[in-house]
């Protein structure tokens, strides 16, 4: 028994170890890889690091589009900063949290300056590992119904394209048919704002079961799926 | 078979097990971005190297720091073992990646990763801090500093929409956080330079009033002057009656005076932390830029963060000095 407890612990410490350094080895190489720009902050709380990582985040976009179209960036960042991935580490009594995102991420919304990025061609990072067995419209809509925020719906809508229970999804500006579409509102910000059922003029918010619409959300954007049932 | 097992299993990970113990005194700052040089480039890499090595070997043998040898000024060496006298440090991660800043004067790695422990103090109480280092133009260290914030540090200098000249940013920048070092080294030479002879210190303190209409709170802030001398004084003596003290600076703000184009107010919420005493609060300063090389702080007032700590009732920021109250 004295044995066993002393292999265990002999075994496992060290990969605790490894494991902590993972972290900041994934960071600094990011950190070193040109393909990147980044935003990293040390604070007490979580949420205040993110929120600082995230602002220098775009203090180092604008930086670098600056540089890129040698003139002064007036458009808005924040859709830009929903796209950033991020990890998350301690240090002593605080939390690192480093924001980072792919140049090449950026380049489509680049190309037009000024307009809300382009979502037909969002692409996942990573794709969930998803249950194989058939999913019905209920349990597809649950899914995407726990997205909190536009990053979150990457990570989402995707997948469940791939694997056909999405027929197509879009910007809200290319929509052709909306007695067929639900609609996604998020906040300039990226947050969530409500799910809408198919509709033409009036729609059911998903969330509240009341009547509302998308003309309810002034300065928000929306992206529309329709469902392969 | 069984035994061997448990012995290959034992010595693979005493290796890996040492190894990260071995390298965790091993510090290695790699540059990503900011010099162009290639040479130089390498030349501070391997200075902060050595430093950064250096001092996590002194950290872990709790003895002092060995310098010589070690390619920084002899002003900056004083002014790092000044501070190792009140708080020893060190950085836990083996390599650091970071960006290189142009500095009037040569260039700066900011952000480097450390942990604090103050001397004296319990090896449980510890803090998280970052410092800077300074350069001349052919890579030499120049300084060691604690910083403020780098999202502090790129707000200022990306949006003081009031300070138009970046040079200038960063030279009152870099003063802000020496200042701020200086209370952590007990540096009294630096403070007795820095303050002008004719500099005016003010700090408030709150007392209980019966609660009234112009006081609904029932507490007001008094307010007390001293000179130079002082404030001196009374500083050198508190620094003789700690083992150590912390202060951090953050939320810093920075306005050019509307019609004397070398004197600035800066504003920051500093949290001083001592063996013996610790408080929160807002110290305004006026500097003086007219002499770059030796910037002078004309006034210096502190006022507490809460008006009430046990409700929650802070100050009014409205209500904290600014440069308008004050004429020169």
């Amino acid at each position: 028994m004295k044995k066993t407890i002393c292999i265990l612990i002999y075994f496992f410490a060290p990969l605790v170890m490894m494991a902590q350094d993972k972290s900041v080895s994934l960071i600094n190489k990011i950190k070193l890889d040109s393909a990147y720009i980044y935003g990293e902050v040390t604070h007490y709380t979580c949420e205040e690091a993110s929120s600082q990582a995230r602002e220098q985040l775009k203090r180092s976009i604008k930086e670098w589009i600056e540089v890129k179209t040698k003139a002064p960036c007036t458009m808005t960042l924040n859709p830009l900063v929903v796209l950033a991935d991020s990890i998350v580490t301690k240090r002593a009594n605080m939390i690192r949290y480093f924001s980072y995102i792919k140049k090449s991420d950026l380049m489509p919304i680049l190309n037009r300056a000024g307009v809300m990025m382009d979502v037909d061609k969002l692409a996942p990072d990573t794709i969930p590992i998803y249950s194989q067995t058939v999913q019905n419209e209920q349990s597809v809509l649950k899914q995407i119904l726990s997205a909190k925020s536009f990053h979150q719906l990457k990570g989402i809508i995707e997948p469940l394209y791939q694997h056909g229970y999405i027929k197509s999804y879009g910007k809200y500006a290319n929509m052709r048919d909306p007695s067929k579409c639900y609609l996604i509102i998020y906040s300039p910000d990226g947050d969530i704002r409500a799910f809408l059922g198919k509709g033409t003029s009036n729609r059911k918010n998903l969330i509240t079961g009341m009547n509302d619409s998308e003309h309810n959300y002034s300065g928000c954007g929306a992206i529309w799926f329709q469902l392969n049932y | 078979m069984k035994r061997i097992i448990f012995l290959l299993v034992a010595v693979v990970s005493a290796f890996v097990f040492s190894s990260n113990v071995w390298s965790q005194g091993r510090v290695s700052l790699r540059i990503n971005d900011g010099i162009g040089n290639v040479q130089l480039k390498f030349k501070i890499e391997e200075s902060v190297s050595i430093l950064m090595s250096e001092i996590n070997r002194a950290e872990a043998s709790n003895r002092s720091l060995e310098l010589i040898g070690i390619n920084m000024t002899q002003e900056a060496r004083q002014q790092l073992r000044m501070l190792w006298d009140n708080v020893h440090f060190f950085c836990e991660e083996n390599e650091v990646v970071e960006r290189c800043l142009q500095t009037n004067r040569g260039y700066q790695i900011r952000n480097i990763p450390l942990i604090m422990k103050p001397v004296g103090e319990r090896q449980d109480n510890v803090e998280y801090q970052e410092a800077v280092i300074s350069f001349s133009k052919n890579g030499v260290i120049t300084g060691f500093n604690l910083t403020l914030s780098m999202n502090m540090y790129s707000k200022v200098m990306q949006n003081t929409v009031e300070i138009s000249d970046i040079r200038r940013r960063m030279e009152i920048l870099d003063y802000v956080e020496y200042f701020r070092t200086s209370y952590n080294r007990k540096d009294i030479a630096f403070l007795k330079q820095v303050f002008s002879e004719d500099a005016l210190i003010i700090t408030g303190k709150v007392i209980k009033v019966r609660p009234s209409e112009v006081f609904p709170s029932g507490t007001k802030i008094t307010y007390r002057k001293q000179t130079k001398q002082q404030y001196l004084t009374n500083l050198a003596n508190a620094f003789k009656r700690t083992r150590y003290i912390h202060v951090t600076f953050d939320d810093i703000k920075i306005v050019a005076h509307p019609t004397k184009s070398d004197v600035y107010g800066v504003t920051v919420h500093q949290t001083w932390n001592a063996s013996n005493y610790s408080d929160e609060g807002y110290v305004f300063m006026i500097w003086d830029f007219t002499n770059e090389y030796e910037p002078k702080i004309h006034v210096r007032t502190w006022q507490p963060d809460y008006l009430d700590k046990a409700k929650g009732q802070r100050m009014n920021p409205n209500d904290v000095f600014t440069l308008s109250d004050f004429s020169l």
